[in-house]
């Protein structure tokens, strides 16, 4: 045990949900999902709005805390210790409004002490390589630069696991291949692991190694990205979720961690 | 960090409470200084009966005013602190940003906490305000 996180888990496994629920009154959001995540992998999290993703996310933070089930993140059981859970998960939200009125530079000395593993050379530099001014208020920000923003302070905190929703939304492709690659080499070097949601299939085409799908609240298919891919075709779970059909899908252009050429 | 943020969140209607009573306090200590310079009270104070009798009447002065002012302070610090607490972190959800703070490793109860203690902070400040917006203009118009 070094520092709260068992990391032997962390080698293994880093997100384990035990028949996790989340009922909104009658409305079931997320039903009885039970699921591994292991440490080195990019997960895709993939489904039509409503399918549950965002809340699994919160639920994995402890930002929201479920019906019934229990989850594990880093080994660390999320209700009793969602604190500790968030100091080693970041989170990426799918909206990326931040504090719209705190200048660049007031927003990463905000954010920087919180984390002990703060690396601020390596924001600066992102922010750099970006061209991202400091001095400018958020709001002034484009929405590409703040999802850029955002994945820069995140990455200077140094997690562990990363869990994103949505993090190309409203992006052009080119700022949207950026990210990637960024995040690509960032799981590469360190064995760190990121759990996507997305309802865009070629994103996870591109990046993800393992593909979960989750329509209404359920789990439906959960396993490697090639594996599934053998089977989309007369999947039936698969037509009902994305908005992608598997003509649209770039062959061969993935970004995957384990096929970086 | 929690107080840093909350300082944020609240500053702007902090200040407009600072403008709100200098515009609404300076006006009036002077009012009041000026005519118990001259001996007499305010019409405003006489309709509103706060003195009675001749004797009030006659030792009616802006120390006097500002003695009463103060009397209602307990009730105006909790009042205070929730017109400016009520928002902030509650409220972030009108900016979509909520979900990034909470993501953050502090519970919701600190930020809370944070964010109300820093209203109640704020409220103390606007009422010493009023007592230095008194003093100076009293030591301004010449009423020791």
């Amino acid at each position: 045990m070094s520092n709260g996180v068992d990391q032997d888990m962390a080698r293994e496994t880093v997100i384990r949900t035990e028949k996790l629920t989340k009922r909104f009154g009658a409305r079931c959001a997320v039903d009885n999902v039970s699921w591994q995540v292991h440490a080195g992998t990019i997960h895709g999290v993939i489904g039509p709005n409503g399918a549950g993703k965002t809340t699994l996310q919160k639920m994995l933070l402890g930002i929201t805390h479920p019906s019934s089930g229990s989850a594990v993140v880093m080994g660390l059981d999320v209700h009793k210790r969602s604190e500790r859970v968030r100091e080693h998960v970041a989170f990426v939200p799918e909206e990326k409004l931040l504090y719209d009125k705190m200048r660049v530079a007031e927003f990463i000395k905000f954010y920087g002490r919180f984390f002990p593993r703060w690396n601020i050379q390596f924001v600066d530099e992102l922010l750099k390589r970006w061209s991202i001014p400091q001095r400018s208020r958020i709001r002034e920000l484009s929405k590409g630069m703040r999802a850029k923003l955002l994945l820069a302070v995140t990455l200077g905190r140094r997690p562990r696991l990363m869990l994103m929703d949505e993090p190309t939304i409203d992006l052009d492709p080119t700022s949207a291949d950026e990210i990637f690659s960024v995040l690509a080499q960032w799981v590469t070097e360190d064995a760190n692991t990121i759990v996507l949601s997305t309802h865009r299939m070629d994103e996870v085409e591109r990046i993800c190694d393992h593909v979960a799908i989750m329509n209404d609240g359920r789990l439906v298919i959960d396993g490697e990205l090639d594996d599934i891919r053998a089977g989309w075709k007369t999947s039936e779970e698969y037509r009902g979720v994305g908005h992608e059909s598997e003509e649209h899908l770039p062959r061969g252009s993935r970004l995957r961690t384990r096929k970086i050429r | 960090m929690i107080f840093w943020k909350s300082w944020f969140d609240l500053r702007g209607r902090f200040f407009l409470c600072v403008a709100l009573i200098t515009i609404a306090l300076c006006p009036q200590s002077i009012f009041i200084a000026v005519h118990e310079a001259r001996g007499t009270v305010p019409t405003f104070i006489q309709e509103a009966g706060v003195t009675s009798d001749e004797d009030e009447e006659a030792s009616f002065t802006l120390d006097e005013y500002v003695r009463r002012w103060f009397r209602g302070s307990e009730f105006a610090v909790p009042l205070l602190t929730i017109v400016l607490a009520v928002g902030g972190t509650m409220t972030e959800s009108h900016t979509r940003s909520n979900l990034f703070t909470l993501s953050l490793p502090i519970r919701r109860r600190r930020w809370l906490i944070g964010h109300w203690l820093m209203a109640a902070g704020m409220s103390l400040a606007l009422i010493l305000y009023s007592a230095f917006i008194f003093l100076a203009v009293g030591w301004g118009v010449g009423v020791p």
